[in-house]
């Protein structure tokens, strides 16, 4: 009997991968999960296993022919003519990078045999459906009819030209649905995007719920289950990092950004909130750096804007700032809403409600959908300079670095201040670098001279 | 006397058809539970609403049947209606309901504590009732008192001429005429009946058009089908002021800038509904209201931890079923089930039982155009339809708005023969993400008025893609 050894899919993402080494050469003699051949994929190297006790008969793709697709033919084991077929390995949680490859019985080319005697993982079925298709479709690529989706997922896939492989699963039954596709593709559904500024309307902000809930949802999902007897290093994804993945890849791999930066001297600053201080306000950098921020925007309204798939620039009239808060997987960006109005106390002690809230977890969705601006500061980790990526549809996002001593030139002399960077990521298509600078060099008017935020 | 306490893991404020499924899926869960209610178990939906009025229409229908007999070759004599009977035939299906309701959460063996309930601190209930004061501790509070008529000052009902849905539903006697004010599903379901069974009905809207949520094709079929049974429609148009007099009011009508005078024998105030956030001790907590709703995310939580709220106190739809399923993703989250979807709110039916039926699902025309949505919208008339000629009833349509770009189905809008029915099998696609094809694929048997929605889906998407190659 032949077993045909095929390259297996090691995680949601692959589509191809090569073969380093054989351990074994043609003719030799293997024992069934004896490593065989070290395959290696865009993210690890793993060893494969003979799926079955046989000789190695045949070679197919030598080791360092570079990459094949999923499913390709790699070698062929022959097994003793009255042995059994061979029984599949154990079965293992679908995201668990396996050494075994998926085996099919030479002489009998049926889906339903190679389905009947596959083990109970999912990933493993649809591996040993592929093979048999990679028989008959050469070169091998992941049947999409084997993945279940809904109808409109199906269709909205193909016309994106996503593959279903590559999509997170949320729909009921582990299919993929229509927010999975829309999630890939970086948007919510329009209905969503046209509510999600009408955040006081309880409608729009239960409507645009929905879309997070299974586009970009906030609240780390149940965690995919590990085999802990895989030795490889993947690490199961939460529905927060995988999110986040899809977000800022497809964010940074379809907007334009354009950085700008500038270094903002800040001594002054520090000695209005050493006073502040020493009458009780606690006011952090930070804070200063919004109410700048919603001050210039006010000034440099064309910032303030969002790029929508189809309708192009939305300018805002409100300025909601998001801040970005460190998740210990992740990250979340409540909004200040109509931040403009506040002072430098109610940011404070709003940023701080939310950043406590949103580290456990108690986000209302309101809270942290339908932001103008987003401000990230990792100063405080001592950071000199940030280039962060844009969190769509908002066209800016403003880097915040360590407030640091550096030498500065006062008078024509080398005296010693305190400077911190601010970097600005912003979409091209929605502003150019000279408005991206004017905003720039507000907010560092506004820092460097803080009196004139109290206007 | 010292307060008495006990303690659940989970204690439902109201016992409607969000409050009573809510305790009813926490004990199917192993919960601890109980139930918390100061009027009729069943609540608006069993004693005042949905049930009753289908009992009331019911009766219409029959009467209207019996009236056109003689089309069907049926000989009935001079059919009459005794509206006595019919009002306690409601009254009886609606006390069944009741019923049914104690039975299970009696079988579920709920506690059901009778009286008013305050919020009283975190994981706290205050219940004052018949029996005394007592405390309920509970981890998880889930507020669902629903909702009451909203009515405009001045409007109040008065148990005599001017009424809310609840004086309507048995007044002591038939009424020759009635003033309905708003042209909402209440407004239009008692309409239809007291139309029906010979009333004079006026209907007075301040939006242009009658059932104004749903898709303008049918506003406009609606409203020649209620002028067509005899009705008056004032639509622009709003009661500025009433005058009772011994038997009868009077009610000066604003109609698009000009002034009339109506004069009928009753008034029924349907302008809508108001939620039940009173005397819940919302006051002091974190607990958000917009426009008299309480604010929830897409679970069901309050800015209070630990306290949720459901159906109509969360505002539109005002509707039971929305209401129940909000209870069971509320309790299921509650519950820790890994796979809760939030109530997707395009995938919610709404019906309206008048004569003829309306039924609908997810975005009409205009909004799903709004939402920018490129839109082929679909439509088959029932004239065609062999089964609705057969049941004598083939006026109305259906009409279905599909995305152009990938199929999806946004939005079905019903009117015609038991189209309250035939909406389930839009839902069931909705909730499938089907397209066209899947539906057009689907064999519909014949004859039927559900064929009405693959003809419907075939007017637009007649032939299946070729391949290129033809």
């Amino acid at each position: 009997m032949r077993i045909e050894i095929v390259m297996p899919r090691l995680s949601d993402s692959m589509s191809e991968g090569s073969v380093t080494a054989w351990f074994k050469n043609q003719g030799d003699e293997v024992v069934e999960g004896e490593a065989i051949a070290e395959l290696e994929t865009e993210k690890s190297t793993v060893d494969l296993a003979a799926p079955s006790t046989g000789v190695l008969a045949r070679i197919v793709i030598a080791a360092g022919s570079g990459a094949v697709a999923v499913g390709t033919l790699l070698a062929e084991i022959e097994t003793e003519l009255e042995t059994e077929r061979p029984a599949s390995k154990p079965s293992r949680p679908a995201m668990v990078p396996s050494a075994d490859c998926s085996t099919r019985d030479g002489r009998t080319v049926r889906p339903a045999a190679a389905l009947g005697k596959s083990s109970t993982s999912r990933r493993a079925r649809v591996d040993e459906a592929n093979l048999v298709v990679a028989k008959t479709t050469a070169p091998a690529t992941v049947d999409e009819k084997t993945i279940a989706a809904t109808p409109l997922a199906r269709r909205m896939a193909a016309q994106a030209g996503l593959s279903l492989a590559d999509l997170t699963r949320s729909g009921i039954g582990g299919k993929v649905c229509k927010a999975d596709v829309e999630a890939a593709l970086g948007r919510s559904t329009p209905l969503s995007v046209v509510s999600s500024r009408n955040a006081s309307s309880v409608l729009a902000s239960r409507g645009m719920a929905a879309a997070r809930a299974t586009g970009t949802g906030m609240r780390p999902a149940a965690p995919i289950p590990i085999d802990s007897a895989a030795a490889s290093a993947a690490v199961p994804m939460s529905r927060m990092r995988r999110t986040i993945a899809e977000r800022m890849a497809r964010s940074k791999a379809t907007i334009p950004h354009f950085y700008l930066s500038v270094g903002c001297r800040v001594d002054r600053l520090l000695d209005v909130r050493a006073r502040l201080k020493d009458d009780g306000l606690s006011i952090s950098l930070n804070d200063f750096v919004v109410r700048a921020a919603a001050i210039a925007l006010v000034r440099v309204p064309d910032a303030n804007a969002s790029w929508v798939e189809g309708a192009g620039i939305v300018r805002h009239a409100e300025i909601d700032i998001a801040v970005a808060v460190a998740l210990d997987d992740g990250l979340v960006t409540p909004v200040l809403r109509s931040v403009d109005a506040m002072g430098l106390s109610t940011i404070g002690a709003t940023v701080r409600d939310l950043a406590a809230r949103a580290k456990e977890g108690e986000l209302a969705p309101h809270e942290y959908d339908g932001a103008t601006f987003t401000i990230s500061n990792l100063g405080m980790h001592g950071v000199g300079e940030m280039f962060a990526i844009i969190n769509p549809p908002q066209a800016c996002i403003l880097g915040v670095g360590a407030a640091a001593a550096a030498p500065v030139v006062e008078e024509g002399k080398v005296v010693a201040g305190t400077v911190m960077t601010l970097s600005l990521s912003a979409d091209h298509r929605v502003l150019d670098g000279t408005t991206g600078a004017r905003l720039l060099a507000e907010i560092r008017r506004l820092l460097e001279e803080p009196a004139l935020m109290l206007v | 006397m010292a307060d008495k306490q006990v303690r659940h893991d989970v204690v439902v404020i109201g016992a409607g058809p969000g409050g009573y499924v809510a305790a009813l899926r926490a004990a199917e869960h192993g919960l601890s539970v109980g139930i918390i209610e100061r009027d009729r178990l069943g609540g608006v939906c069993a004693n005042q609403g949905c049930i009753p009025t289908k009992a009331l229409l019911r009766s219409a229908e029959v009467f209207a049947l019996a009236r056109n007999a003689a089309e069907f070759g049926v000989i009935v004599d001079n059919p009459r209606f005794d509206f006595a009977a019919v009002t306690e035939r409601a009254r009886k299906t609606a006390a069944r309901m009741v019923k049914g309701v104690e039975s299970l959460l009696r079988s579920a063996r709920i506690p059901i504590y009778r009286g008013s309930a305050r919020l009283a601190g975190r994981g706290r209930v205050a219940l004052s009732g018949a029996d005394g004061a007592m405390t309920i501790l509970a981890q998880h509070i889930v507020l669902a008192t629903g909702a009451r008529p909203r009515v405009p000052a001045g409007f109040e009902g008065d148990g005599r001429l001017v009424w809310a849905y609840p004086e309507a539903l048995a007044p002591a006697a038939m009424p020759k005429s009635i003033l309905v004010m708003g042209a909402g599903a209440i407004g239009v379901e008692f309409a239809s009946f007291y139309r029906t069974l010979g009333a004079d009905v006026t209907i007075v809207e301040m939006l242009p058009r009658v059932l104004p949520s749903e898709d303008a094709d049918i506003s406009e079929a609606m409203r020649r089908a209620l002028e067509k049974q005899g009705m008056r429609i004032l639509t622009h148009a709003t009661v500025t002021a009433l005058r009772k007099d011994e038997s009868s009011v009077t009610a000066t009508v604003d109609v698009a800038g000009r002034t009339e005078t109506i004069t009928t024998q009753r008034i029924l105030v349907a302008t809508g509904i108001a939620a039940n956030v009173e005397d819940l001790g919302l006051e002091g907590t974190s607990i958000k209201l917009d426009g008299g709703h309480i604010v929830v995310d897409e679970w069901l939580r309050t800015g209070e931890r630990g306290v949720y709220a459901i159906g109509d106190l969360t505002g539109a739809p005002w509707l039971a079923h929305k209401a129940s399923r909000e209870a069971v993703v509320c309790i299921d989250r509650i519950a820790g089930v890994e796979d809760v979807r939030p109530l997707d709110r395009h995938a919610t039916p709404a019906c309206t039982y008048a004569t003829p039926q309306v039924a609908s699902i997810g975005l009409s025309e205009e909004a799903a155009v709004a939402a920018g949505r490129s839109v082929r919208c679909g439509r088959s008339n029932f004239v065609g339809n062999g089964k609705a000629r057969a049941l004598g009833d083939a006026e109305g349509f259906v009409k279905t708005v599909f995305d152009a770009d990938t199929g999806e189905l946004l939005g079905a809008h019903l009117i015609g023969p038991e189209v309250t029915e035939l909406i389930a099998t839009f839902a069931l696609a909705r909730t499938l993400e089907a397209t066209d094809a899947e539906i057009l694929a689907t064999v519909f048997a014949h004859p039927t008025l559900s064929e009405a929605l693959h003809e419907a889906v075939e007017s637009v998407f007649a032939l299946p893609a070729r391949s290129a190659q033809g």
